[in-house]
């Protein structure tokens, strides 16, 4: 009993240890963009959030799907990397931040973008009609994440 | 940060993307200076375009003041912006210990 009360001790002591030693802010380059490197990181943390960079639909050959419904699933999958290469989810996304070339198509994200999320557990969310983004794109969608802990 | 624009001192608005992106810039750094900042702290950052071709252009001169690792970023093209400026960009910049 008394180990166990020591190593608890020492296991908490530790984990102490490694919150202090984090820095207060630590940044995630983003791979090249079309064969030049891309203004922005891909993620940075600052204290215990994640901010994420707008991200596009583009696909890993770095080609925009013809469709809005097309290029939206491929923005969730492409920010679904960034949050889980930082070990985050969907569930940890509290403010995202939509920009859509077209808000006629407004509906047809929110189809796309609600399931990823857990019902009752929508982060907070602002929607921007734009009149143009990055490389043509249709959608461009920024998240932050609460990365407490992790 | 309150998004900037590429006011010059006098209140008069440089003509073209370069030279408004370079006085937007210069009035960032001028902001995080009198916090004691630089672009260094600057975390995040919003940029909005009135003519979003103008996106390239746009970026050279922004990656003029940054050194990596860069600030995380989002950018779109505005139905408009104050004053019939080219460019706003609003920062987020980190003002602890590090």
């Amino acid at each position: 009993m008394k180990y166990a009360i020591g190593m608890a001790m020492l296991l908490s002591a530790a984990a102490a240890n490694a919150q202090a030693a984090r820095p207060a802010a630590e940044y995630f380059p983003a791979p090249a963009l079309n064969g030049r490197p891309a203004p922005f990181s891909s993620a940075v943390r600052v204290g215990d959030v994640l901010y994420l960079s707008g991200a596009i639909g583009v696909t890993p050959d770095g080609k925009l799907p013809e469709t809005f419904e097309g290029q939206a699933k491929q923005t969730m999958e492409n920010v679904g990397a960034a949050l889980k290469a930082r070990g985050l989810g969907w569930g940890d996304v509290f403010k995202c931040t939509v920009f859509i070339a077209d808000m006629k198509n407004w509906p047809a994200f929110n189809a796309v973008y609600v399931p990823y999320f857990q019902p009752g557990k929508l982060p907070a969310r602002s929607a921007v009609g734009s009149a143009g983004l990055a490389l043509g794109a249709q959608l461009e969608l920024e998240c932050i994440a609460y990365a407490g802990g992790k | 940060m309150s998004g900037q624009m590429g006011f010059r001192e006098d209140g008069s608005l440089p003509v073209g993307m370069e030279e408004q992106a370079r006085q937007t810039m210069e009035n960032i750094r001028a902001v995080l200076a009198s916090a004691g900042l630089k672009f260094s702290s600057v975390f995040h950052c919003t940029v909005m375009l009135s003519d979003m071709s103008q996106w390239a252009a746009f970026n050279e001169v922004y990656l003029e003041y940054f050194s990596e690792p860069l600030p995380t970023r989002s950018a779109f093209g505005a139905n408009g912006l104050a004053l019939g400026g080219l460019v706003e960009l609003e920062c987020q910049a980190y003002a602890g210990s590090r």
